[in-house]
């Protein structure tokens, strides 16, 4: 069974997946080389910037990579307002739990091309004895805010269209509101500090905003 | 025996526009069930909940002994079902749908499949995306028929097909119940088609199930009476009045049910006179039917 | 409708501003129109430069007279008075309880972290100092005005209100440690916008931020310290008198820090010489370029050495500061007063530290994504959606 539905996951994945795949191999690349254009003489410090500001690009593509992966699959469904698995006889936990692992699957290729692009980007650089690259790290990163953002995009595509305009309102309430709320019991927004809940773990965009650095100390 | 699907007291709602009300119905093992109504009446959305594609509200629904929807995909792995639209993924070609079906049964028949397949002349590499309305159904019937099921659920299988396309899914379907002997529930609003193939009928209108009874019983206890005079009221008939049209200055037509030639003495009792005893085919016995369905309805 | 009680108010308000408008409109044509002589003006024949003359010693004795008012209401007490911990406050009526109890909350906060830092010391800080609060309102915002009351070191501060605790005690740290370092004078070169006495104790956040300061610094010695080189530690810890950038920098770094310098505003000699050392590669040209950057670049290894004050002050305990104080004007001298211990010994701690402060890669992340992953396949999977 895991065989036949992944057959059909890669034959719709694929294409998607080797754009991306290319995209991942050429940001740290692409990142490092401009940023080493930037000065002549490059201090640590800069490639640790370059390199953090590389995060931005990885987590957008990370978001993109689980987005397109799962919209992949569940397109046809999607499009045909209609649950081909509802029909066939096999639990929906089951089903649910092959389709995931497929998705994990197929994520590995993108996350292996950002590890290779990394690995290349930071193999000529010559890094003081304080610095380290983590290409594998980054790429693992990746692969679980990719993860993520499939199964963040699973949820939606389950809800109704109701459910999502729903979600996505309560959302944007709860981002009005809450500085409303925390002013009113004085917690003073203007330094930022009150925001941080929103970024900090355990908040799933921790995943996608916290340190990207290809290389680092 | 036990039966094959048994719904008891179901109900469900979509907005405040339909509801599937107090809905009771059985459909005997090895029964060739038809299913009618005009369009809207709740046929599809019957057999989705009966398997498990909708969450009932309140009611029980039990499929070849397993109770729906905690055990569904159980009896699915025994049902071969029909949607009334095309279910399958577009971008598959017809070989690999049929793969990917048929990767979901233990009892999948590779070889029957592939037999349909030649016999529906459907080309192995076609993407399901381009196949046309005909090659559509005929591809639904051979997935629901290679799966070897002991139940097939067919929702609507040859609307809008032209008549040979139709001619050839009804006579696979009827080749494959005669030799394995499965029960059938066909959801249709094409009343003559299956009036040769049912032997027992169930008619939803409204979101209710207004009738359920063997097809012999249906088609022979419905007649239409010609009677001439007067007769003022019907009430302690033997039989039910299902409608009674004034045609002329004295003469009436009445649909009955449950007609039995000894009750001819008591419309003469009652100041009439009958001239004629005429059998009514499915077709003006369903509408019939739901004539009466709704004025009583509306009564 | 119009009673005589309406009329009377729109007579008495609403024709005022319209009066104003008009008698400005007249002055602001008046100084348009270039002035005639009077009759009676044409008698003052001065020159025009002694008229002048009179004119600024006019003004100047104005201005004098404003700021005098101003000191004179700066250094006015309001009348009400706070006291938490070591800090002293006074404050009039416009503050209302909330932001009181914030004032008291920072205070107290203040006072816990200053001590923590200067010990016994803080007395001669904070404790000489009071501060004047009172609120105002800018654009409809609300605003806590504090400043030191005739105090030469630190300045005032605004903050907005609804104002955390927090924030507002960061005020008295950083007064606190602005006057402990302005008694270390000296002042070491670049050390005027970091303060040699750090404000507060250093947390973990502190160490891990100055280990990644140290192992990214353009300085080659500050990354061969970090690395374990206890002689570049020393070169790098103590501020030489004779200036910094040979002690803390090599040839090899030149050329990073010139490049990173704006000299747009220097010579066009200096600004050929940082060419040829940036393009050119030019190594006597670097050397003469970083020499001659203004201002001198130490300053961002500073926070480097305030670290090691703040660590001596963390091991010498109360009496630390007052110890860094009497001690004579020499950082080495200084450092061992107020530890306790020996300069190399308080060396090997601080590279210890900043070593041990190096961020790690926890499986914090890890944890994050496999819960919320978890969470919401276990949520889907409970839910078998419906084909509608």
């Amino acid at each position: 069974m895991y065989r036949h539905m992944f057959a059909v996951q890669w034959k719709w994945a694929r294409a998607p997946l080797a754009a991306l795949c290319v995209l991942g191999m050429m940001v740290p690349a692409l990142a490092m080389r401009v940023g080493l254009t930037s000065y002549v003489s490059a201090t640590p410090r800069d490639l640790t910037s370059f390199t953090a500001a590389l995060g931005v690009g990885l987590a957008f593509l990370a978001i993109v990579t689980g987005a397109a992966v799962q919209s992949a699959g569940s397109w046809p469904d999607v499009h045909g307002k209609y649950v081909y698995a509802l029909s066939l006889p096999i639990a929906w936990r089951e089903y649910l739990f092959h389709r995931t692992l497929i998705g994990l699957t197929l994520l590995l290729l993108p996350a292996l091309a950002v590890w290779l692009g990394g690995w290349l980007a930071v193999a000529t650089v010559p890094l003081p004895d304080t610095l380290h690259t983590y290409a594998g790290g980054v790429a693992f990163r990746f692969l679980l805010a990719s993860v993520l953002s499939f199964a963040v995009w699973t949820a939606l595509v389950q809800l109704s269209g109701r459910r999502v305009t729903l979600v996505a309102l309560l959302c944007l309430l709860a981002l009005l509101v809450t500085p409303l709320v925390l002013s009113a019991i004085g917690l003073d927004l203007s330094s930022g500090g009150s925001w941080n809940w929103l970024i900090d773990p355990p908040s799933p965009v921790s995943v996608f905003v916290s340190r990207w650095a290809l290389i680092d100390v | 025996m036990s039966d094959a699907i048994t719904l008891r007291n179901l109900h469900w709602r979509a907005g405040k526009e339909f509801a599937i009300r107090d809905l009771s119905m059985t459909v005997p093992t090895g029964a060739v069930y038809g299913f009618l109504g005009p369009n809207g009446s709740g046929k599809t959305t019957t057999i989705r909940l009966m398997l498990g594609m909708l969450p009932a509200l309140d009611g029980q629904i039990t499929v070849l002994g397993h109770v729906v929807p905690d055990g569904v995909h159980t009896a699915l792995a025994r049902i071969g079902y029909v949607p009334e639209r095309l279910h399958l993924y577009p971008g598959l070609t017809v070989e690999e749908a049929i793969r990917y079906h048929g990767g979901f049964y233990a009892s999948w028949d590779a070889k029957e499949a592939e037999r349909l397949r030649r016999h529906f002349t459907l080309r192995a590499e076609t993407l399901v995306g381009r196949l046309s309305k005909g090659e559509a159904g005929k591809l639904m019937m051979l997935l629901a028929l290679a799966a070897r099921p002991e139940l097939l659920v067919l929702d609507e299988p040859t609307d809008g097909l032209d008549p040979v396309v139709r001619r050839d899914v009804l006579a696979a379907l009827v080749e494959f119940v005669e030799k394995a002997g499965s029960t059938v529930f066909i959801s249709s609003h094409l009343v003559h088609e299956q009036e040769r193939i049912c032997d027992w009928v169930g008619v939803m209108d409204g979101g209710r199930l207004v009738a359920e009874m063997p097809m012999q019983a249906f088609r022979a206890g419905i007649k239409r009476l010609r009677v001439m005079g007067k007769v003022a009221l019907l009430d302690g008939a033997p039989f039910a009045v299902l409608a009674r049209d004034q045609v002329g200055v004295r003469e009436e037509h009445w649909v009955v049910r449950g007609w039995q030639p000894e009750m001819a003495a008591w419309v003469t009792q009652a100041g009439g006179e009958l001239r004629d005893v005429m059998d009514l085919d499915l077709e003006e016995s369903f509408v019939e039917l739901l004539r009466t369905a709704r004025t009583g309805e509306e009564g | 409708m119009c009673d005589g009680r309406r009329l009377h108010r729109r007579v008495l308000l609403g024709a005022r501003p319209a009066l104003t408008r008009a008698a400005i409109a007249v002055m602001v044509c008046a100084a348009l129109v270039p002035p005639r002589l009077a009759r009676a003006q044409t008698s003052d024949r001065r020159p025009v430069a002694e008229r002048f003359a009179e004119a600024l010693r006019r003004a100047d004795s104005l201005k004098r007279r404003d700021d005098e008012r101003k000191a004179a209401a700066e250094n006015a007490a309001p009348p009400l008075r706070l006291v938490e911990g070591m800090v002293h406050l006074r404050y009039d009526t416009t503050l209302g309880p909330r932001t009181l109890s914030t004032l008291r909350e920072a205070m107290r906060i203040a006072t816990a972290r200053i001590a923590a830092v200067q010990g016994d010391a803080a007395a001669r800080t904070i404790g000489q100092v009071e501060f004047i609060a009172g609120e105002s309102t800018f654009w409809g915002f609300r605003l806590l005005d504090l400043r030191p009351r005739g105090s030469t070191v630190g300045g005032a501060q605004r903050t907005r209100l609804p104002a955390r605790a927090r924030d507002l005690a960061r005020y008295f740290e950083d007064f606190a440690a602005a006057v402990a370092s302005s008694m270390l004078e000296p002042t070491p070169r670049g050390f005027q916008i970091h303060g040699a006495i750090p404000a507060g104790p250093l947390d973990a956040d502190a160490w891990t931020d100055l280990a990644i300061w140290t192992a990214t610094s353009s300085s080659s010695v500050a990354r061969r310290c970090l690395d374990g080189s206890l002689s570049d530690c020393r070169r790098l810890l103590i501020v030489p008198a004779d200036g910094t950038l040979d002690a803390w920098y090599e040839p090899a770094d030149y050329p990073a820090i010139v490049e990173r310098h704006d000299w747009t505003r220097d010579s066009v000699r200096l600004r050929e010489l940082a060419r040829r050392c940036v393009t050119g590669r030019d190594a006597a040209a670097c050397s003469a370029a970083a020499h001659e950057m203004s201002p001198p670049y130490p300053v961002p290894l500073a926070p480097m050495q305030q670290s090691l004050r703040a660590l001596a002050l963390e091991r010498g305990g109360t009496h630390a500061l007052s110890r860094m104080l009497n001690a004579a004007p020499d950082d080495r001298v200084r450092l061992e007063a107020a530890s306790g211990m020996g300069f190399e010994a308080l060396l090997r701690e601080w590279q210890r530290r900043v070593a041990a402060a190096r961020p790690q890669h926890g499986v914090l992340g890890i944890l994050v994504a496999t819960l919320w992953f978890a969470t919401l396949v276990f949520a889907l999977a409970r839910r078998r959606p419906s084909c509608v």
